[in-house]
């Protein structure tokens, strides 16, 4: 999956338009010869240049292949699109779930649903999230003292 | 030699060898675990130091440094996820071989590379520790920004890439540290009145995103059947991998070391900067420059020996003036100061046992790496077999985990999933992920000193050459742009003429 | 089995039932010590004495949590905006009560329960040791006769220390913006600086710059203290140097969120004090260098609101809000 130089090019360069334009928000230096705005602006800038001359590049390719979007063996199967946005998806889920029902609970559904989304068969997937669950929990919290969010589930191991 | 010999006695007794082995064990663990950096694994320890005395304390934190730093080599050449920020320089020709079927190669010139190049920081370390402090001591903003610059442009040149998309990943790494509180003013920049933001996005849920989480993106893209081994070698000898390679590059080998520990003595460089320097000199000076980056020996030999090396070097600076040379020495001094022993030249003449045990601990660390490390490149070929099915959910979840545990923060957790995003779109469009993982890690390091470069010149620019080694230094980062432009107009003259 | 579901409901009892009113049983389980600096460092080294020592008293676990960034912001607001139940603690440095002045966070004093007040460490006056002041008066003269010619740096702009310097210019009839800030993240490159001469005065604490003391690259020509420090016998205060007294610097307290329970809050007092006043806890902050001072419950809330009226002077006065 690859766009043409020139949409990324593109996309950088709004971005540091919109960072330079923010960064004029900042408070003025002051009585220093430069304050808060300074370095960020000065990267906005570099990074307009950068866009700018990827910008040229994309131009320069497409003037070749005529081509904005390059796509993969994979990028027409909509599995495969499922399965990347099974990964982002499945953190947002652990966010969302643990502080609810505790880490060993949301913890264990994340990796069976993501090994199912893998392919795996229920019971491998079950194994493996219930296993890797209260092994992390426990190596987690006792060898490390990292406080992970508790649930019912947890109390078990007090 | 009474002093060694008393300093030996205090490491050569059960209690202290006890955990030096345990330690070791806990760093390779630690360090193959993507996400869970060397620098973390120490701070884990330091709840446990607290019960020990000085010498094991120190011991347990050398020991596990050294084998982290080395273990993060292994998921990088198996996964493509570096275990440790150490190991990102030279990931790519790591993974790139292992695709040719070279895992023993790769990992057996990572390993005695490793081993080689600790010796050599050990050596330096106890060697040059007074003078090499001194030096860098004398080093202000001026000669701090321009190292830092001189750091940023080896990312750029280094990286295969278009200079463009290079060059913009290093930006969008440098733009994110501008996120947070800034120095000048304590003024709260890009943070949308977000508290979490106020203290700005932290490296390692980022490097966790960047290469985890857009790694197991991509695996999920292709096709997940069958193993997360397809296609390599069957496991081989380590040895005979190795002696060829260190024949070969022996004056690499001893470069890194070099490197390393001059690397690592400067503040606020540490083993990640060190193997991205090493590489990249090694590269320049490389007979065969254009097999970088395809899978390549010399470019491990160049960053392992480096990054072990300057684990060692970085505590330089930190036993002979107090100034951390990295993240890890910096929690040593934490844990010296819990003991009453303030680090220092004092420390030279009142605990000189001390000053050699922890000597001797860096070379008995590093000779012990080379047997832990064997045993745990076998061992990861079982957990690498496990089918990716298996494997990816289960990294997953070390990752959410090894994110929020940095620093106990779910909205790490969120930094580490927006990043992984970013660098998946990022990836598939060949834009290098390296340069904006340099750029995160520098950024902070390049702001505040040319902010105090700035407000200490005045706003003149030419103040910032009045230093002498500053104006070499400074030379040395412009050339470093521009060598390229000059050497095409020479050769455009040449063929004119 | 029976007495395994037992556990289970009454775990799950335990959720639902997740209120702060009551803490008559307090407390029952772990209790969390927020530090909002990194680990490895004073703050951090102080917590974790402190996390040992509550643990005996209170017979409970202590887990020291380290939220750092943002000058302490992240952490000072993990304090504020946890639940004021008693199981979350923190330990609050000098840095809260200049937020609001700062105008960086919307977190001040007011949003805490003041515990005890622990640990002082007095801001100094260093200058590299080929430094042509040889007492504090020159070094003060000489700022005031050629202001923005000599330098200063230490730490991040508005930091306790910062304010404690800039104050004692103050009181000593010099404009602080005449002394101007090379901004550092932290003692240690701001000695750094020193040692290379790119700065003038570094505003530390004593035992932060031990090491360069020792080494002979830094002198100390007075610490902001009303008496001499116990560590640093030969390092004359303020008052001794130039005859005014003058007191500065940052300091460290243990607080929970805005209203915690009274008995849970007088328990608290009782234990601190009973660390406060141990050979362990002396001993400890002896060795390494740290400061004592002591105020528990209101007395501590009045220091805190004390400390935040006078860094909102010295804020407007360096300039840094408009």
């Amino acid at each position: 999956m690859r766009f043409n130089d020139a949409i990324t090019g593109a996309a950088f360069t709004c971005f540091a338009v919109l960072v330079l334009l923010y960064a004029q928000t900042f408070p003025p230096p002051g009585h220093q010869p430069i304050g808060p705005a300074f370095f960020p602006s000065l990267i906005a800038v570099l990074m307009m240049l950068a866009g700018g001359a990827l910008m040229v590049r994309g131009v320069r390719e497409y003037l070749a292949d005529r081509s904005l979007f390059r796509g993969e063996p994979w990028t027409g199967s909509a599995a495969a699109w499922l399965r990347i946005l099974m990964v982002p998806a499945a953190v947002l889920a652990y966010l969302l779930l643990a502080p609810q029902i505790g880490f060993m609970a949301a913890a264990a559904l994340v990796v069976i649903a993501l090994a199912l989304q893998f392919g795996r068969r229920f019971l491998v997937a079950l194994t493996l999230g219930v296993a890797s669950a209260s092994v992390i929990y426990l190596v987690f919290t006792r060898l490390f003292l990292v406080p992970l969010p508790v649930g019912p589930l947890e109390a078990l191991f007090r | 030699m009474d002093i060694l010999l008393s300093a030996a006695g205090l490491i050569f007794e059960p209690n202290t060898l006890l955990i030096i082995v345990a330690a070791a064990f806990f760093g390779v663990f630690i360090g193959s675990v993507p996400g869970l950096t060397a620098t973390m694994a120490t701070a884990l320890l330091v709840p446990l130091t607290f019960v020990m005395e000085p010498v094991p304390a120190i011991a347990a934190i050398v020991v596990t440094a050294t084998t982290a730093i080395f273990a993060g080599d292994i998921p990088g050449c198996l996964l493509r996820i570096p275990g440790t920020p150490a190991s990102a320089a030279y990931v790519d020709e790591a993974y790139r071989m292992r695709h040719k079927g070279e895992v023993e190669a790769a990992l057996g010139a990572s390993l005695s590379c490793s081993v080689i190049g600790g010796i050599i920081g050990a050596a330096v370390l106890a060697l040059t520790a007074p003078w090499l402090a001194a030096f860098a001591l004398n080093f202000s903003s001026f000669e701090y920004f321009w190292l830092s610059v001189l750091g940023l442009s080896c990312a750029v040149v280094v990286s295969r890439a278009p200079l463009p998309k290079a060059f913009l990943s290093l930006l969008l790494g440098l733009f994110l540290t501008t996120i947070g509180i800034d120095l000048v003013r304590g003024f709260p920049r890009f943070t949308f009145g977000q508290p979490d933001l106020t203290g700005g996005i932290n490296i390692i849920p980022a490097l966790i995103g960047m290469f985890a989480i857009s790694e197991i993106m991509r695996k999920a893209a292709g096709d997940v059947q069958g193993s997360a081994l397809m296609g390599i070698a069957a496991p081989r000898p380590l040895l005979p991998a190795i002696w060829p390679t260190l024949r070969r590059y022996r004056v690499n080998v001893v470069r890194g070391g070099m490197i390393g520990g001059l690397i690592g003595a400067l503040p606020g460089a540490g083993a990640d900067i060190a193997a991205w320097i090493s590489f990249a000199v090694g590269r320049r000076f490389s007979r065969e420059p254009e097999k970088y980056g395809s899978g390549h020996v010399e470019g491990i030999v160049d960053g392992a020996s480096a990054n072990n090396s300057s684990v060692a070097g970085a505590y330089i600076p930190a036993m002979v003036f107090g100034i951390p040379g990295d993240t890890i020495t910096a929690i040593v001094i934490g844990v010296l100061m819990i003991k009453g022993l303030t680090p220092g030249p004092m420390i030279f003449l009142q605990q000189t046992e001390l000053v050699y045990a922890i000597f001797i601990v860096f070379f008995l660390a590093n000779i012990l790496l080379f047997g832990v490390g064997a045993l745990a490149i076998r061992l990861s070929r079982f957990v690498v077999t496990v089918p990716p099915g298996n494997l990816y959910p289960v990294i997953l979840l070390f990752c959410i985990v090894g994110a929020y545990a940095v620093n106990n923060s779910v909205f790490d957790v969120y930094v580490m999933l927006a990043l992984g995003v970013i660098g998946f779109l990022m990836e598939e469009n060949d834009f290098p992920i390296a340069p904006c993982i340099l750029g995160l890690v520098l950024g902070g390091i390049v702001e505040q000193n040319l902010v105090a470069s700035m407000i200490r010149a005045q706003g003149d620019l030419l103040y910032f050459f009045h230093r002498p080694i500053a104006a070499v230094l400074g030379v040395l980062a412009i050339l470093v742009w521009t060598a390229p432009l000059l050497l095409w107009a020479w050769r455009c003259r040449r063929v004119q003429a | 089995m029976h007495s395994f579901w037992k556990a289970g409901l009454a775990a799950l009892a335990g959720v639902a039932l997740f209120a702060p009113a009551a803490e008559a049983d307090w407390p029952e389980r772990p209790v969390t010590l927020i530090v909002p600096w990194a680990a490895g460092g004073g703050t951090d080294a102080i917590a974790r004495k402190v996390a040992n020592l509550l643990e005996e008293e209170l017979a409970t676990t202590v887990n020291v949590v380290n939220r750092t960034g943002g000058a302490g912001i992240v952490g000072h607001t993990a304090m504020v905006t946890a639940e004021p139940d008693g199981y979350t603690l923190g330990l609050a440095t000098a840095e809260i009560a200049t937020y609001e002045g700062m105008r960086t966070a919307e977190i001040s004093y007011r949003d805490l329960t003041p515990i005890a007040l622990i640990n002082l460490d007095a801001a100094a006056f260093h200058v590299a040791a080929d430094s042509p002041w040889e007492d504090l008066q020159s070094a003060l003269d000489a700022i005031r006769d050629q202001p923005g010619e000599f330098f200063v740096s230490g730490g991040p702009v508005g930091a306790g220390y910062h304010l404690a310097l800039a104050g004692l210019l103050q009181s000593q009839g010099i404009d602080p913006m005449a002394l101007p800030i090379v901004p550092s993240d932290g003692a240690a490159p701001g000695l750094a600086e020193l040692a290379a001469g790119n700065v003038h005065v570094v505003y530390s604490s004593v035992p932060e710059a031990r090491a360069m003391r020792d080494a002979g690259r830094v002198e100390t020509l007075a610490v902001l203290s009303e008496e001499r420090l116990e560590a640093f016998p030969d390092v004359p205060t303020v008052e001794d140097a130039i005859g005014e007294p003058f007191a500065g610097g940052s300091w460290r307290g243990i607080v929970a969120p805005a209203g915690l329970p009274d008995d849970v809050r007088e328990r608290l007092i009782e234990a601190m004090t009973e660390i406060y006043n141990s050979d362990d806890y002396r001993e400890f902050m002896g060795t390494a260098g740290f400061g004592l001072l002591w105020a528990a419950g209101d007395d501590f809330g009045d220091f805190m609101a004390e400390q935040h009226e006078r860094n909102q002077g010295v804020i407007q006065a360096l300039g840094l809000v408009d």
